[in-house]
């Protein structure tokens, strides 16, 4: 009797938390996606401001390349924004890379992070600038005075700076064997 | 019915989850690398933590005494995942990008357990409300104030805004994991010694 009377109640606790937990999720679900969406869609405009309009996702997962997305203005193809994962100082490091047509950096985007607070976590304010017009393999430069194949480091994350460095380069070359020339 | 005041104040001063009873050590140091971090992880504690006392109190003679911690972890879990679906649709982003992990390990920080078991399983419902969101105050406090000075020392601003001079050195090892450890040290003593020296 006693274990009916034990293992009922813990029976009726979860049903009903199921219950609660079923009406929440389905109040919450759409909001969450569509928040989703937004955050990429201006992330992808701000990667690549002269698109009008971009295509739906091709998922690709090459390496830290998760998919890419063409951006085209007046029907003609202006560029790229890939979707990066890659790890800094934690995994999770998740950026957004917009190439131009002409194979020329048009902007990158810390998306989301766990890098160290005022370290790590600075990659959108200091590294992204950086990027912006450059082009060909770039290096991580700590002196603090980058010349133009090189990124000036974040002072105190160097493991940061090297991961999205890392993950423009792995960009730059997918798009250099898949997509120059409007192969894609 | 106990005096609310005074369970209030027992949870943030007398028995201050953080510096007296020293439990929930584990997002204490882990998410306190900035102001905002606390703030964001001692509120998203203080709103399971009331819930669940709550609850917990409203079923405790239905629960079987045998059966009384899966009750409590299914109450706590239930509630957990409901402020990370909620956090999730309307927080800022960077809050939810910055507790990420922790806000599920909310389900495993001693605390929630903590209450449940040395008081919302004795008390009635009010009192129990009470007590949640007196130790939650007190943990949300303690996390705030750990975040804020990791913060100043480690990256010279509070809350996002800086304040000390760019001249003044920044000591980046605070915001480290080391940080946690040293900040929390320098704080207890201070805590502990104005303490000591309120009661005689």
């Amino acid at each position: 009797m006693s274990v009916v009377k034990t293992s009922g109640s813990l029976f009726v606790i979860a049903a009903v938390a199921a219950a609660a937990l079923g009406f929440v999720n389905s109040a919450t679900e759409a909001t969450i996606q569509q928040r989703e969406i937004e955050t990429k869609n201006q992330a992808m405009k701000d990667v690549l401001p002269d698109a009008a309009k971009f295509s739906a996702d091709n998922e690709i997962n090459e390496g830290v390349i998760t998919s890419y997305s063409e951006g085209s203005a007046n029907g003609k193809v202006v560029g790229y924004a890939f979707s990066v994962e890659t790890s800094g100082f934690d995994k999770g490091l998740k950026l957004m890379v917009g190439i131009d047509k002409d194979g020329v950096i048009s902007g990158v985007k810390v998306i989301g992070s766990k890098e160290t607070a005022g370290l790590g976590a600075r990659a959108e304010e200091v590294l992204s600038p950086e990027f912006k017009g450059k082009s060909g393999e770039l290096t991580v430069n700590k002196t603090g005075n980058a010349g133009d194949s090189e990124i000036n480091a974040i002072t105190g994350a160097t493991i940061t700076s090297n991961a999205v460095t890392g993950a423009v380069n792995d960009v730059q070359d997918y798009f250099d064997q898949n997509l120059k020339g409007g192969k894609g | 019915m106990g005096n609310p005041i005074k369970i209030l104040k027992n949870g943030i001063i007398d028995e201050n989850p953080t510096f007296a009873q020293v439990i929930g050590m584990c997002p204490t140091l882990a998410v306190t690398t900035s102001a905002i971090n606390g703030v964001g992880m001692g509120l998203s504690t203080l709103a399971v933590l009331t819930c669940s006392n709550f609850v917990i109190s409203v079923i405790r003679k239905f629960v079987p005494d045998e059966a009384r911690i899966p009750c409590y972890v299914v109450v706590i879990a239930s509630f957990v995942t409901i402020v990370e679906m909620l956090l999730k649709a309307f927080a800022p982003p960077s809050l939810v990008d910055a507790l990420g992990v922790y806000i599920p390990l909310i389900v495993v920080n001693c605390l929630i357990l903590a209450r449940a078991e040395a008081f919302a399983g004795k008390n009635d419902p009010i009192d129990s409300l009470f007590d949640g969101l007196g130790m939650g105050l007190g943990f949300t406090l303690a996390l705030t104030v750990l975040g804020a000075v990791r913060e100043i020392l480690g990256n010279g601003s509070v809350f996002g805004l800086t304040i000390l001079p760019e001249a003044f050195p920044r000591t980046i090892v605070m915001i480290l994991p080391p940080g946690a450890f040293l900040a929390l040290a320098f704080l207890m003593v201070i805590v502990n010694l104005m303490r000591g020296s309120a009661k005689k």
